[in-house]
């Protein structure tokens, strides 16, 4: 079975995207286009990896990893923050919030999903 | 009056008495001695009687002689000591006061000019005739003296500051000595009185000095803790804007990226030749452009003092084979050999991976992006405390003129080397404050024409400037 990602992103083309390349590797992709909405299909799917946004309506990215390391269940998912966020101290925001890794946008479509999949190699 | 009697007993009248006793004594004995008969005597004893006045009234005016001598000196002596002591008291540059009964009774020259006066004026006068009622701490002038000549009388000499005013009223500020005189028998009080107006005047202009100093540093300081307040919140201003517009710009350019890869990946379908040559096109003009951005947010962010320095532990000949890996394929693109020296044992650096990576990249990229023929040499070495890295080409080089610019940013949009070469300009400016961030140092020696040598120091424990 292929692994299954989560990704929460707001942008349209983004979330296109990301899921076109995504798919084309062979991963099954799962969209939420808010936090809020994000943390409840993560809590109902489990994923294998959830790929997080960090600016987004509401409920910004950090305080989404937060939530998602509080639920027991989704403890072990790894988080990877992708963001076009690149000001100081960003990275370790993302890395304090409960996130595992962090991809700075734009993203380079050639070396995107290798990346992706190190983190699910990498599971903790 | 006794003691010159005693005096006059012990020089004169006791050795006239010894005298004139040995004298009668020695001469009865004399004639005694003789065993003369009774006229014999008798005569004898006028002569010797004679003999006995000569004598004694000589030795008289003799001793009255010498007396009179010792006294005239003595009168000589006092004379001029009175001379010099009254000229010391009149010519003293402070007022000079003798008080008897709490009155004065004797001033010098001083004096009269301190208090304003003539001399008839102040005898007899009493310290509180020439004070102004109270005094600053608000004491009775009057009750205050009396209580400081009682204190110069009983306890000791006694020093003071004392307001006084002159005959026609006009204050002035003193320093009083009272002391305690023992004349004759007679208990007198001398005062010494100096007018320190003027030094009150300057210290009072000296303290008036300082508070003005101390109002307008606290204005000035006042003044730049708002200056700094506006600064810093430009600056908050400027970070919040640089934020802003990365993540505006990088949002677009990420599907423009994105999808012009997913189409060059032929993942969403076959492309013919040309489709692939304009794509690539636009790949490599979003790339510039992306490059474009990350160099304006780094040297805005060098310049801010936020660009934060993460060191950790890293093997450097991986780093140098992940730089010339990156840049191999542009090298190979305009027939350049691109060639790195770099022992597998250079060890661990400790120092911020990615940006060490970053000044190796850059000066790479320079190095092929101005050398047509030849090559593109990257080496690295370490000494003791240091890695030196050096990155050599066989290029255009760098015109004297131009070296000492080639740090600054922005200088190349200036020259015409801008249209024949792309890029900001900001490269080499944001090397060279990375390379100062991390405790290194970027320096170049170049010659038109033939070629140009970057070289970049880097300390093993990075111990980084502090800001």
């Amino acid at each position: 079975m292929s692994a299954r990602i989560l990704l929460i992103e707001d942008n349209e083309l983004n979330r296109y995207l990301a899921t076109f390349l995504l798919e084309k590797r062979g991963y099954a992709v799962a969209c939420a286009n808010d936090g809020p909405q994000g943390i409840t299909m993560a809590a109902e799917m489990i994923p294998e990896l959830i790929l997080l946004d960090i600016q987004l309506p509401s409920m910004d990215g950090y305080a989404v990893a937060k939530s998602l390391r509080a639920e027991p269940v989704l403890n072990h998912v790894p988080i990877v923050a992708v963001t076009s966020y690149a000001m100081p101290g960003d990275r370790e925001k993302a890395l304090d919030a409960g996130c595992n890794g962090y991809i700075e946008k734009p993203i380079n479509p050639d070396t995107f999903t290798e990346e992706i999949s190190a983190y699910l190699r990498h599971e903790i | 009056m006794n003691k010159a009697f005693v005096r006059m007993t012990v020089r004169i009248i006791l050795p006239y008495a010894v005298v004139a006793g040995l004298w009668i004594f020695a001469s009865d004995k004399l004639l005694t001695l003789l065993d003369l008969d009774a006229r014999s005597i008798a005569m004898w004893s006028t002569y010797k009687g004679l003999a006995f006045v000569l004598v004694t009234t000589c030795l008289l005016a003799f001793l009255l002689r010498a007396e009179l001598a010792v006294g005239m000196r003595n009168q000589t002596a006092l004379r001029e000591s009175e001379i010099k002591y009254h000229a010391l008291f009149e010519t003293a540059s402070d007022a000079i006061l003798l008080m008897y009964g709490g009155r004065f009774i004797d001033c010098n020259a001083k004096a009269l000019k301190v208090y304003g006066c003539a001399r008839e004026y102040l005898i007899g006068a009493l310290p509180s005739d020439f004070s102004p009622e109270f005094q600053p701490d608000g004491c009775r002038s009057d009750q205050k003296s009396m209580e400081r000549i009682n204190s110069a009388l009983t306890d000791g000499p006694q020093f003071f500051e004392w307001e006084h005013c002159r005959r026609d009223g006009s204050p002035f500020a003193a320093e009083v000595s009272l002391n305690r005189l023992d004349l004759d028998g007679m208990t007198l009080l001398q005062s010494i009185v100096r007018d320190v107006t003027d030094r009150k005047t300057a210290e009072k202009e000296l303290l008036e000095l300082n508070l003005r100093l101390e109002e307008r540093v606290a204005e000035r300081t006042a003044d730049l803790a708002v200056a700094k307040d506006l600064a810093e919140a430009a600056d908050r201003v400027k970070s919040a804007f640089l934020a802003t517009m990365s993540h505006e710009l990088r949002t677009p350019l990420n599907s423009i990226i994105g999808f012009t890869g997913i189409l060059l990946q032929e993942l969403a379908g076959p492309l013919n030749d040309e489709q692939r040559k304009q794509l690539e096109m636009v790949r490599d003009s979003s790339r510039h452009l992306l490059e474009l951005i990350n160099d304006v947010l780094d040297i805005s962010k060098i310049e801010a003092g936020q660009l934060e320095i993460h060191k950790t532990e890293f093997a450097l000949a991986e780093s140098v084979r992940k730089v010339s890996g990156l840049i191999r394929p542009l090298a190979e693109s305009k027939k350049l050999s691109l060639l790195t020296l770099c022992p597998d044992n250079i060890g661990m650096v400790k120092s911020d991976r990615r940006r060490v990576e970053q000044i190796m990249l850059n000066l790479l990229n320079n190095a092929v992006k101005f050398t047509d023929k030849g090559f593109v040499r990257l080496t690295a070495e370490r000494d003791a405390a240091s890695v030196n890295i050096s990155v050599s080409d066989t290029g255009i080089g760098i015109a004297p003129s131009e070296i000492h610019n080639l740090f600054r940013p922005f200088k190349q949009i200036d020259t015409g080397l801008a249209r024949l070469h792309e890029g900001t300009g900001l490269g080499l400016a944001i090397c060279r404050r990375l390379a100062d961030l991390l405790g290194g140092d970027i320096n170049v020696t170049s010659e038109s024409g033939k070629g140009s040598v970057f070289k970049f120091t880097l300390p093993l424990r990075g111990q980084e400037k502090q800001p």
